[in-house]
């Protein structure tokens, strides 16, 4: 069964990589209508990536969140699933696929650098809770990325709409078929507001788990302190946006930062501190 | 200019916290804070040995930080004073958006005529033959199909729906308050500590058992003083589920005699008793060592408490022996587990000991005991017993009232931000008008939502279609 669900996930990730290049293809040469290429190899992508983690879990008897492995494709997995979902009821915004399709390739990929060992399930991460709070990390970080996606499509429109009005540029239906600009703006902002929900709910599940664990809900370590240095940048983003008249590019650029920020704290902080989280990770 | 009598201190103070700017400057300064906490090794985080280490290899740059307290960043007299200014900041912010969520819930509930709809952003204009009640009535059947409560006042309906929304930004900052005074209220009254238990021992809970405990001001030793019993240890526990659940220890809780509860302490299991949890910590063995007289009567007894630092499975301790002055070392290791033991019986499975005795230094005696073995020792013709072995294990126990508060507050929290993103208040303003020459009745209709407006045209185009095909439809 392992070199079935290794197969698969290569595929996937084969399919994933296909699907970047179809839409950076699309956006360099305004190729909307090749759009549904880009759009199906995701999708089927999507379906074996999806049978290679059930089969995995069925294989190794826990769901995908001990090796950096699992973890990384589990990332990947939400934020395909999400921005197919997103752009399902947003047409307008299927070229945002541009951004995210590319970064869940890079994720299956940085994945398959690790190793595929099967690990035991350490007694700690047997909780419920622990769940709710991996699965919201990925909603989280699913939902920014998809917010950034939109962010760059805000930035590539305002400046063509610039352009055009400068008569460096001609009108042109690619910019035309993308979502007015005001209305991915207010698309940017929904989508940090619903980042940010998620991540408060991984915060609270997370301190739930940390107290049953630990004894403690709240102990400052790396990881901890990091998620919550997230969360005021999203909150800080929110703020600006609904009181300080920030909108448009300044914000679209705000949430690229937000992105960096969310990325580091959910897997970079492993790698440059030591703490309680990463040790789980790292074993 | 400004006269003695304008100024006002009250003023200049709530102004200065109710900026919003001093709200991101406060979080851009703790989130620097922060950052700069995880960067420098903190002494509550890391084991007393890797920060000594540090300490030895920094030594310049560890007496700057321990100086200006960044060695306890998140206890640090700059971290607390930020959090304490962000909290006036929120208090003060949050005073003025209840005014104002409360101004709003007032002020919306107005009619306006065509006038004032035509100047929305969202609005449209239908023109229909149909009677103006009947028209109405259409139009109140699409808004409560959308979801929307009306109001008639002859002619102009107005419609909103989510109303009590406007609330979900203040209640988001009194959760924010709220947790940050829960936090402060269960660390005050916090109490934690280290018990350590050996099999079948049962301690009273009360600050002396403790191996380490801390207790915050407002504790007051106020120590409950049941007994906590330890009445059997599970090094690799298996549940009712088969599910491996690592190390587990079933803990009695008795007072005045009488058995309160009994529950197995394994990870992610707590064993809770009023307001105080157990969570299981390290574990190790105690064999029990009996010094004997040349006549075979005891001289003294105990269990030694050996730890597994390196977690090789071979127990070590060093312990002095009663008020003879001699030191010992001993190491022991299971070839099986304890209750390996007990299941089988298999006698290969007996506990081993390495163990030295010295003698102001010197080394008097170096041998191997196996349970049970007697040996004599090279002083005062002594006799030493290795006649038992048993698990022991510490229990981290805590107290902290303000922990349930801290969730409700997270769950307050959560359900503010569902509030303020996915309850947005939407109104509907429509005034029907009788006034073309050929009879025609005109709807004037425009609508509002408070947040993500480029987003409601799509509901309000809905709700325009809905009403056109309704009086399309409609016979008088």
């Amino acid at each position: 069964m392992s070199q079935i669900d290794y197969i698969m996930y290569l595929a996937a990730t084969t399919l994933y990589a296909l699907s970047s290049i179809l839409y950076i293809y699309c956006l360099v040469f305004r190729k909307n209508e090749k759009i549904g290429f880009a759009v199906n190899s995701a999708i089927i992508g999507l379906l074996l990536h999806s049978v290679s983690i059930a089969l995995r879990w069925i294989e190794v008897g826990h769901g995908p969140y001990i090796s950096m492995y699992e973890v990384l494709s589990k990332y990947a997995w939400f934020s395909v699933v999400i921005f197919l979902l997103v752009q399902h009821k947003y047409e307008k915004i299927k070229i945002a696929g541009f951004i995210i399709m590319p970064i869940s390739f890079l994720l299956m990929g940085v994945s398959l650098t690790y190793s595929r060992d099967i690990q035991i399930l350490p007694a700690a991460l047997r909780s419920y809770w622990l769940i709710a709070h991996v699965v919201f990390a990925n909603l989280a970080f699913g939902s920014i990325l998809v917010a950034v996606g939109v962010s760059v499509l805000y930035i590539v429109k305002e400046r063509h709409s610039r352009r055009v009005e400068a008569g460096f540029e001609n009108e042109e239906s690619f910019y035309d078929r993308l979502p007015d600009l005001k209305v991915m703006d207010d698309l940017m902002y929904s989508f940090v507001a619903s980042g940010l929900l998620f991540l408060t709910i991984m915060i609270g599940a997370g301190a739930i788990w940390a107290n049953q664990t630990w004894g403690r809900y709240w102990g400052w370590d790396p990881t901890e302190t990091w998620s919550l240095i997230a969360w005021f940048v999203l909150g800080i983003c929110l703020h600006l946006r609904m009181n300080a008249g920030w909108t448009g590019k300044r914000i679209a650029w705000f949430i690229i930062f937000c992105i960096i920020v969310l990325a580091f704290s959910l897997f970079g902080v492993g790698y440059v501190y030591s703490g309680l989280h990463t040790d789980y990770l790292t074993s | 200019m400004d006269t003695i009598s304008d100024f006002s201190p009250g003023k200049k103070i709530s102004s200065f916290f109710q900026s919003r700017k001093l709200a991101v400057i406060l979080i851009s300064s703790i989130i620097l804070v922060s950052i700069i906490g995880t960067h420098i090794p903190q002494k509550s985080q890391l084991k007393p040995e890797v920060y000594n280490a540090w300490k030895t290899n920094h030594p310049t740059q560890a007496e700057i930080f321990d100086f200006l307290g960044f060695t306890n960043m998140f206890s640090s007299a700059v971290f607390i004073g930020l959090c304490s200014l962000l909290f006036l900041n929120t208090s003060f912010c949050t005073r003025n958006m209840l005014v104002s969520a409360l101004r709003k819930l007032k002020r919306n509930q107005q009619f306006q005529n065509k006038d004032q709809i035509n100047g929305l952003e969202t609005r449209s204009e239908i023109s229909t033959a149909k009677e103006d009640k009947i028209v109405i009535s259409h139009i109140d059947s699409v808004l409560q199909s959308h979801g929307y409560r009306l109001s008639l006042e002859g002619n102009k309906i107005f419609a909103e729906k989510n109303r009590y929304g406007v609330f979900g930004v203040p209640l988001f900052h009194i959760c924010i308050l709220f947790i940050i005074l829960a936090t402060v209220y269960g660390s005050l009254g916090r109490m934690e500590g280290d018990m350590r238990l050996i099999e079948g021992q049962s301690l009273q809970e009360d600050h002396g058992n403790y191996m380490f405990i801390n207790e915050g001001p407002l504790f007051y030793e106020n120590h409950q003083k049941f007994d906590i019993k330890l009445d059997k240890f599970y090094p690799d526990y298996i549940d009712s589920t088969d599910t491996p659940r690592g190390a587990a220890g079933k803990l009695i809780i008795s007072e005045n005699g009488n058995e309160m509860k009994t529950d197995i302490v394994y990870s992610n299991n707590l064993v809770t008793y009023r307001d105080y949890t157990f969570l299981g910590n390290v574990y190790g063995m105690a064999p029990l060592l009996v010094l004997m007289n040349p006549d075979g009567t005891i001289y003294s007894g105990s269990y030694i408490t050996a730890s597994d630092p390196d977690s090789s499975g071979r127990y070590v301790a060093s312990f002095d022996m009663a008020d003879t002055g001699l030191e010992g070392g001993l190491m022991v290791y299971m070839t099986a587990p304890l209750t390996g033991i007990e299941e089988s019986g298999n006698t290969k499975q007996t506990p081993i000991m390495f163990m030295k005795i010295f003698d102001q230094g010197e080394e008097i005696y170096d041998g191997t005991l196996r349970l049970n073995d007697t040996v004599k020792i090279p002083w005062n013709n002594m006799y030493l017993g290795f006649y038992d072995i048993k698990y022991w294990s510490n229990f981290y126990v805590v107290k902290d009232n303000g922990t349930l508060l801290v969730y409700a507050g997270l769950g307050l929290i959560t359900l503010s931000l569902t509030i303020i993103f996915f309850v947005i208040p939407k109104r509907v303003w429509v005034e029907v008008v009788k006034d073309g020459a050929d009879g025609a009745t005109e709807i004037y209709i425009g609508g509002r939502a408070d947040k993500f407006r480029s987003l409601y045209n799509e509901e309000f185009s809905d709700i325009i279609d809905k009403i056109k095909e309704r009086l399309s439809n409609v016979t008088d």
